[in-house]
């Protein structure tokens, strides 16, 4: 289990980023982080990787805490940063160079996932448009086999046949030992992938539920009219108005997870404490 | 399992960083090389005759100490860089392992290489030139006292710049230049303040550390300097010098942040 536990940080005195922050996660989940710009989502994929250190409070990974860096901690965590890094070799070399530091990485699942995301194994990974290079980091993260695969904004500059094979091949390495975080603001992108929802607002985790728990409660659509209805938070357009509506029917409408954001990160006080009564926070 | 040291893990870690940077080392020493070589066809014929083992000397020490610390100054480079940094930082090996290697490479294998080639240049540039039966070229041995001093002045020079290399994020050699001298004149300060505070006396100049000590008493100019068993123990104090930064600057890796 990935525990935070009353979490300080900040880079400036006086600007915190985060504030007594907690969170649980649970292998076997793919966690999508949202924010807005500056909200933290960074920071706090980085304190899951112990690349930052907290002012006070512990991010613990199985009972360690990750700060301390220990060889058992990074072999089984693998980071894909969104600037990433890739040195002047082929994905062939930096697999000889690399993969050895990893005790579960699997050569045959490395050169079938470059396959599925098309990238030329023998080209030099430096000469590659930023797209492919990001790629061959998520083929190389994802055949590490590290129980923790943290990877922030892992979309940008892929186009659109790469982010399905993308989401495809998330979908099918996910198994009940791994944690897979993403940190997004491209909501769209992933809105079909994540099965756990991370919203961090105001130095702090807003909504930390599942997919199912979200639909049980809350309804999402485009009405006419919400006159009458339990609104939690609604958004007018000119088609009508598109609203989160409480969930009293059992009924199961598609999730708007651009509109459910907007309702958090807007201050929707009406839908944020109807999750939290709910919700796994401790 | 070891969170400190393996020789397995390190040795792997020093062949990745073999792999992904030697073609940056090749060329700084065909860098070297190139400097070396136009300084010493310089030397070698414009001025008449054969440069003695002083100037050779004299030029061994400049470039190595020029060189060597412009050169440590870059093997943490990958830790400035955010992305590269998290790469390096999350790769599975102990902050003690991946110091070592820039270590390694910035200080035995420098030395090594640096005077490889600096006596192939001198071997090469002495082989071209045909000197009058009256004079002779005599090439430097590093077999002299003064070698020790060296190595221990690259040492702390090597230690204030791999300290630097990991501290500071961008422009490494010229931010350590810089911290260096003005803590250095700081040093030279507090100096001169200290010894005119334990001996009373007017010094009439900036006291460097184990530099002289000058002075006037009753118009009396005075000039003194630590000798015999001193130099002894100014080169086991800056031997530990040396090793503190060196352990300052495992501790600022170990706790580098991105």
């Amino acid at each position: 289990m990935i525990q935070i536990k009353d979490l300080d940080f900040a880079y400036k005195k006086g600007k915190p980023i985060f504030d007594k922050l907690n969170l649980s996660l649970n292998p076997g989940h793919i966690y999508g982080l949202l924010g807005k710009n500056g909200s933290g989502k960074s920071t706090l994929l980085k304190s899951i990787a112990g690349l930052v250190f907290p002012l006070s409070g512990k991010c613990l990974i199985n009972g360690i805490d990750v700060a301390k860096r220990t060889v058992a901690t990074l072999e089984d965590l693998f980071f894909i940063a969104e600037d990433i890094y890739v040195p002047t070799l082929t994905s062939g070399q930096f697999l000889k160079s690399t993969a050895g530091f990893y005790p579960k990485f699997s050569i045959t699942d490395f050169y079938a996932y470059l396959k599925t995301l098309d990238v030329d194994p023998e080209q030099q990974m430096s000469s590659m448009s930023y797209g492919q290079q990001k790629k061959a980091m998520i083929a190389f993260g994802l055949a590490t086999n590290a129980s923790v695969l943290i990877m922030d904004e892992p979309t940008n500059g892929l186009d659109i046949p790469s982010k399905v094979q993308f989401r495809k091949l998330i979908a099918s390495v996910l198994n009940e030992e791994r944690y897979i975080i993403i940190s997004t603001h491209q909501v769209r992108d992933l809105e079909s992938l994540i099965d756990t929802i991370l919203i961090l607002d105001d130095h702090k985790i807003a909504v930390e539920n599942t997919v199912d728990e979200l639909m049980e409660k809350l309804l999402f659509g485009l009405f006419e009219d919400t006159r009458g209805m339990k609104v939690l938070y609604e958004e007018e357009t000119m088609r009508g108005k598109h609203a989160i509506l409480q969930n009293t029917t059992g009924k199961y409408s598609k999730m708007d997870l651009e509109l459910l954001f907007n309702a958090v990160t807007t201050g929707s006080n009406l839908l944020t404490e109807m999750l939290e009564k709910g919700g796994n926070r401790e | 399992m070891n969170n400190f040291f393996s020789l397995k893990r390190f040795l792997h870690l020093f062949v990745k960083q073999t792999t992904e940077h030697y073609r940056t080392y090749l060329m700084s020493i065909g860098v070297l090389a190139g400097v070396m070589l136009l300084g010493g066809s310089f030397l070698f014929f414009i001025i008449p005759e054969p440069p003695d083992t002083g100037l050779q000397t004299a030029m061994f020490v400049i470039l190595m100490l020029t060189s060597g610390t412009i050169f440590t100054s870059t093997v943490f480079n990958d830790f400035g860089d955010r992305g590269k940094a998290i790469a390096s930082i999350t790769l599975p090996a102990t902050a003690f392992e991946k110091f070592m290697v820039g270590w390694l490479y910035s200080y035995p294998i420098f030395m090594l290489v640096y005077t490889s080639v600096f006596y192939l240049v001198l071997i090469g540039l002495g082989s071209t030139k045909h000197w009058p039966a009256d004079q002779h070229f005599a090439m430097l041995s590093l077999r002299q006292d003064g070698a020790i001093i060296l190595l221990v002045i690259y040492s702390v020079l090597h230690s204030i710049s791999i300290f630097g290399a990991i501290f500071f994020k961008k422009l490494q050699f010229i931010k350590t230049g810089f911290a260096f001298f003005v803590g250095y004149g700081l040093l030279t300060l507090l100096n001169t303040l200290f010894l005119k505070g334990i001996t009373g006396l007017n010094v009439t100049k900036l006291a460097m550390p184990y530099g002289y000590l000058n002075f006037y008493v009753e118009n009396k100019f005075y000039s003194i300097a630590a000798k015999g068993p001193a130099s002894l123990s100014q080169i086991i104090i800056l031997i530990l010098v040396a090793i503190l930064i060196w352990i300052a600057a495992y501790y600022r890796l170990k706790e580098k942040q991105v």
